[in-house]
């Protein structure tokens, strides 16, 4: 009955009078150093993951647990055997999703602005490869909770072998400390976590269990909405410890 | 207590159709407790008679003055100037996912059209009085805020970039499908539906809809990541998948 | 062919078994009940579909479940509407209303409504103004928003109902005291609008728009009782006017947006600037002995609902708007004139963040203030008018034939003062009333009436009006005129000069409006829009007028500093106003039907 038309789609097309590129490309940044620099440290520099501080050994936490396998060929980082476990979790983690669908591939850019590749193209979203593999985050999530588990354990265990005897050694075991608790406090957090312990049910007030799950639920609801904090703290946090961690040997 | 009047200035995109758009400035007295609405009205009553722009409550509950000021999606009139640079002229430009009409008006009939293809909530059939507990509905009620301004419709650019309203149906409705499917006693079985017709697949999760919802409402936390998730444990958990294979349930 | 023929031959055009002008409560309910496999219903709305009026309600819709507090059924509910009516309630329709009211509220459960709930998981029911017992079944803070989202739902899936959305109608079509159709226009295209129809149902909301502080949305500008009156049904009760005692006082831009009752149910207290709960010396004479009369007990009561009587804030709408009225009048109002609102003395943070997120984020939002710390300023705001059309209680159909209302549109059951919360059972009730007797009705018609361009020309002349000629005025500038009017002669506090004034003012303003003008352009084109709405608006305040000037006491929602008693006599009387031959307006008394002893008795009563 009446005339419509849709306006007409430019390239970063927006009205917007904020630096709403500002965020988008610090967080690319920010990224991109780290999978720089967790490649040199995991792939390239394989010697220095771990110093001994009186007997007390500081592994970084690129390298924990550490897995001794008879067949791992000898030319290959051991970092390699347990890497992906981590970086498919964060790979697949809804948060990081967002801001890597927003800083590298513009899709979109910033809320309200156009997009590099605007309408023509065949946008799928996450229904096809490799999206979709997204959808396989929860057994990242079982693997990741492992881990995150071995992290807070490894960390207790230095302090009763008797890792705060020395100032490095105070410092070293803070940061794996930190470590553990800001990559548990990620994990759990998780939207999958929050999806199994008590996401998925309709009926919250059925049963004792149920009750049980629901307030379970609600703790993690608490948490996920920290969750993107968790992500850089426990990005950060990683980091910290294994540069301090080769600092010690440098300085040794 | 008298409010202190002053000028601000205006953008505002004007016309009816691609070929006699123009963005014109205009001059406008205002006080500074108002919100922009207040400003479009008082334009529109001295200046521009007019001038289309859609409203009704101006109280934030019914949802009709979508825009986009200062290429943000907001309600005008939860929109206070004192928010603003007001040295600078403020822009105001209508929904762009959406085929204007005129002006500040675009024509918001394809959800409509989306909200008809949801089935409707299907209650258990029984002579007795059901009753639901608070903890089971806290969830749907917060969906339930939802006063349909389509502002997450308008900033998801899966709809507004890669224009797919066949293929998706937005925010707003993995919302209603969420409050429907996390509903304690609705019999529909509704996930296959959001995972073909309804697209949940092609939202990345970017979660512009949250941040325009002026009513605050978690809808990528706690409705469409949700919904992911149970999306999962139909289709996508081999577990899941092999344990209903080998316990199927009566 | 002439210009005009043309229009009429471009006209959009319908047929319609149940035409429902008004997609709010009592439309949507209305066109749900109308229609079937062999009715056929359109529902004209004048916004889009789901923002009418009703989404603004807020605290909730009274029915007597009795869920909250099993001593509830509907003779209390009864004897308070009746009583909050200042006993000039139609009985008849205040039965059904509270007989029937839970039902609806239910059947909307069913539909998938999610009222908050109790602890053993029933529909949870709070406290309000002039209601003895928890009774209104809400959500929240936006009880309108359920419900019109749950009748939308259940509307767009109805297969024989058609929405015609941002419409507008303006003209009814009549034949032999029997409605056959409308006219109107497209507000998107700007195109006209003619729906052929067996029955009309009216359920086109309030006049609020006509006052400048006010609660009401642009929508409330009296389209219904104007159509109802041009085609010759009686109006009536126009003189009341409900007067929300709780409206935004600032900022300025805001002034009359609504503050829930629900701020009072839920605990919230008023104080003048002196810090005195001021409530406690307004009680009436016919309240006296039902409420708290010191804050130790009203403490008590807010406690546990139970021991000690409910506190003065909770009393009717219109004692407690005149009480404030009066301590600003005395020199104890708040800094921008009105009284304090405060729930943060009384609930924790949390409790008034669940109970009352609109308000909390409304006051957050546009007046930069905390309520879960500090009061809010409140005042008197138009909010509601009890008169309207004249129905029949049991099939809502108005003294034109095939015309029905439904709603704030129509008049009696709310009396002289409508308690919060009877509101949305009204929408529901009568509503569905109105959708049955209407299709009833529409199904004793076997064909439509033919419509001749002898009849439509005249009505589309006046629609295209505003675009002829040398027209000089500003109809937004018009509107506000009528605004300042109906505030300063026709407000809260009424004399006989001051309404004659108006009454001479409004008619001067009508003859003004004739040059109201609109810019070139019909589509989508506000000021062609504004100068339409603004005949609506004219007439309805005169008739108000007239029925304020009329009514000699005071009474309810109608207060006359000249007669400020209420006056025992006039209980029973209507003031009728009709259309006179010379389009004007006539205007008779009628006394009302004496009620059944066995409801008189259930007034008297005591306590059940």
């Amino acid at each position: 009955m009446i005339n419509l038309e849709l306006v007409e789609h430019k390239r970063f097309e927006n009205s917007r009078n904020d630096n709403w590129w500002l965020r988008p490309f610090i967080q690319a940044l920010t990224l991109t150093f780290f999978a720089l620099y967790a490649m040199w440290a995991v792939v390239f520099d394989v010697e220095h993951h771990k110093s001994e501080i009186n007997d007390v050994s500081f592994v970084s936490p690129f390298y924990s647990p550490e897995i001794k396998l008879d067949w791992w060929p000898e030319n290959l980082s051991p970092g390699l055997i347990l890497i992906w476990a981590p970086l498919g979790f964060r790979l697949t983690c809804y948060y990081a999703r967002r801001v890597y669908y927003r800083a590298f591939f513009a899709d979109p850019p910033s809320c309200a602005v156009g997009e590099l590749r605007a309408v023509a193209n065949k946008y799928k979203g996450e229904t096809k490869l490799p999206w979709i593999l997204n959808n396989l985050h929860r057994y990242f999530f079982y693997i990741a909770f492992i881990l995150a588990s071995i992290h807070v354990f490894s960390f207790v265990k230095l302090i009763v072998v008797g890792s705060l005897a020395t100032m490095e050694g105070q410092i070293a075991t803070l940061l794996l400390g930190l470590d553990g608790i800001f990559l548990a406090l990620y994990v759990l957090s998780c939207h999958s976590c929050k999806h199994l312990v008590g996401g998925g049910l309709n009926c919250n007030s059925c049963s004792s269990m149920t009750i049980k799950r629901y307030q379970t639920w609600k703790f993690i609801k608490k948490l996920n909405t920290k969750h993107h904090w968790y992500f850089w703290l426990s990005l950060i946090t990683i980091l910290m410890a294994d540069m301090y961690i080769r600092f010690i040997l440098a300085a040794n | 207590m008298k409010d202190e009047k002053f000028q601000i200035k205006l953008n505002v995109q004007i016309g009816e159709s691609l070929d006699n758009l123009k963005t014109e400035t205009y001059s406008v007295d205002v006080d500074k407790k108002m919100v922009v609405l207040d400003a479009v009205h008082e334009l529109q009553a001295t200046q521009l008679p007019e001038l289309a722009v859609r409203w009704n409550c101006k109280a934030g509950k019914c949802g009709s003055c979508s825009a986009e000021v200062n290429g943000k999606p907001k309600l005008m009139c939860m929109s206070k100037l004192s928010d603003y640079n007001l040295k600078e002229p403020i822009s105001i430009r209508p929904m762009k996912t959406f085929p204007l009409i005129k002006d500040l008006v675009t024509d918001v009939s394809w959800n409509y059209e989306v909200n008809k293809r949801i089935k409707p909530y299907n209650h258990p059939n029984s002579s007795e009085y059901i009753t639901m507990q608070q903890i089971d509905v806290d969830r749907v009620q917060e969906f339930r805020k939802c006063i349909e301004c389509f502002l997450c419709q308008n900033v998801c650019h899966i709809l507004r970039d890669h224009d797919l309203k066949d293929k998706f149906v937005g925010p707003r409705f993995l919302l209603r499908l969420a409050s429907l499917n996390m509903h304690p006693l609705d019999t529909e079985n509704r996930l296959g539906d959001i995972k073909d017709e309804f697209g949940l697949g092609y939202c990345n999760i970017t979660k512009c809809c949250t941040e325009v919802c002026p009513e605050i409402i978690p809808i990528t936390d706690e409705a469409i990541i949700p919904l992911k998730e149970r999306v999962v444990d139909e289709f996508y958990d081999p577990i899941k998948w092999f344990l209903r294979k080998l316990f199927p349930k009566k | 062919m002439t210009d005009l023929q043309e229009e009429i031959k471009k006209m959009e055009k319908y047929d319609a078994d149940v035409l429902v002008v008004g997609a709010g409560g009592a439309g949507l309910r209305a066109a749900i009940e109308a229609s079937n496999a062999n009715t056929k219903v359109i529902v004209v709305t004048k916004s889009l579909l789901g923002k009418a009026h009703t989404v603004m309600a807020e605290g909730g819709a009274a029915a007597a479940l009795g869920m909250k507090d099993e001593r509830d059924n509907w003779k209390v509910h009864f004897r308070d509407t009746m009583r909050g009516g200042k006993l000039h309630g139609n009985w008849k329709m205040a039965e059904i209303h509270a007989k029937q009211a839970p039902q609806r509220i239910l059947e909307l459960e069913k539909w998938g409504a999610v009222f908050d709930r109790t602890t053993d998981g029933k529909i949870n029911q709070r406290n309000f103004g002039g209601h003895k017992y928890p009774r209104l079944a809400h959500v929240g803070d936006r009880t309108g928003l359920e419900m019109i989202r749950a009748l939308q739902d259940h509307v767009v899936h109805e297969d024989n109902v058609e929405v015609l959305m941002e419409t507008t109608i303006t003209h009814l079509i009549k034949k032999e005291n029997r409605v056959i159709g409308a006219v109107g226009y497209r507000r998107d295209s700007g195109n006209l609008v003619l729906v052929r129809a067996k029955a009309i149902i009216l359920g086109t909301g309030g006049i609020g728009k006509a006052y400048k502080i006010t609660s009401n949305s642009w929508e409330y500008t009296g389209d219904g009782h104007s159509l109802a009156f041009n085609v010759g049904a009686d109006i009536i009760d126009m003189e009341f006017v409900q007067f929300h005692p709780t409206g935004m006082v600032y900022p300025s831009s805001v002034k009359g947006i609504l503050v829930t009752e629900g701020v009072r149910g839920e605990g919230g207290i008023l104080r003048n600037s002196e810090g005195e709960r001021f409530m406690f010396r307004y009680i009436p004479k016919m309240f006296e002995g039902e409420y708290a009369t010191t804050e130790e007990e009203a403490k008590r009561w807010l406690a546990d609902n139970n021991s000690g009587r409910r506190p003065p804030e909770l009393l009717t709408r219109d004692v407690v708007a005149k009480a404030i009225l009066s301590e600003v009048k005395a020199g104890r109002g708040s800094t921008h004139g009105g009284a304090y609102l405060d729930i943060a003395s009384q609930r924790s943070p949390e409790y008034i963040k669940q109970k009352l997120p609109s308000m909390y984020h409304q006051f957050k939002t546009l007046a930069g203030l905390d309520i879960t710390k500090e009061p809010m300023e409140v005042g008197p705001t138009t909010h509601y008018i009890m008169g309207g059309i004249r129905v029949h209680p049991e099939t809502q159909s108005t003294t034109v034939s095939g015309l029905y209302a439904a709603g704030e549109v129509s008049a009696g059951l709310h009396g002289a003062n409508r308690l919060g919360g009877n509101s949305l059972s009204d929408l529901l009730v009568f509503g569905a009333l109105a959708g049955e007797h209407a299709r009833n009705y529409s199904n004793t018609i076997s064909k439509y009436e033919e419509i001749d361009n002898s009849i439509l020309e005249p009505i589309v002349n006046e629609l295209l009006e505003p675009f002829k000629g040398e027209k000089t005025e500003n109809p937004y500038l018009l509107h506000r005129e009528l605004q300042h009017i109906m505030g300063d002669f026709v407000g809260i506090i009424r004399n006989e000069k001051d309404l004659t004034d108006g009454i001479e003012q409004i008619n001067k303003l009508i003859e003004k409006s004739k040059s109201a003008g609109a810019k070139q352009g019909r589509k989508y084109n506000p000021s062609w829009h504004q100068a339409l709405d603004l005949k609506s608006m004219l007439i309805t305040s005169l008739l108000l007028a007239h029925a304020a000037l009329a009514r000699k006491e005071s009474r309810g929602g109608h207060t006359r500093d000249d007669f400020p008693e209420t006056n025992k006599e006039l209980t029973q009387i209507l003031y009728v106003l009709q259309k006179d031959e010379n389009d004007g307006i006539k205007i008779h008394e009628e006394k009302m039907e004496d009620l059944p002893d066995e409801l008189h008795q259930i007034i008297q009563g005591g306590d059940n």
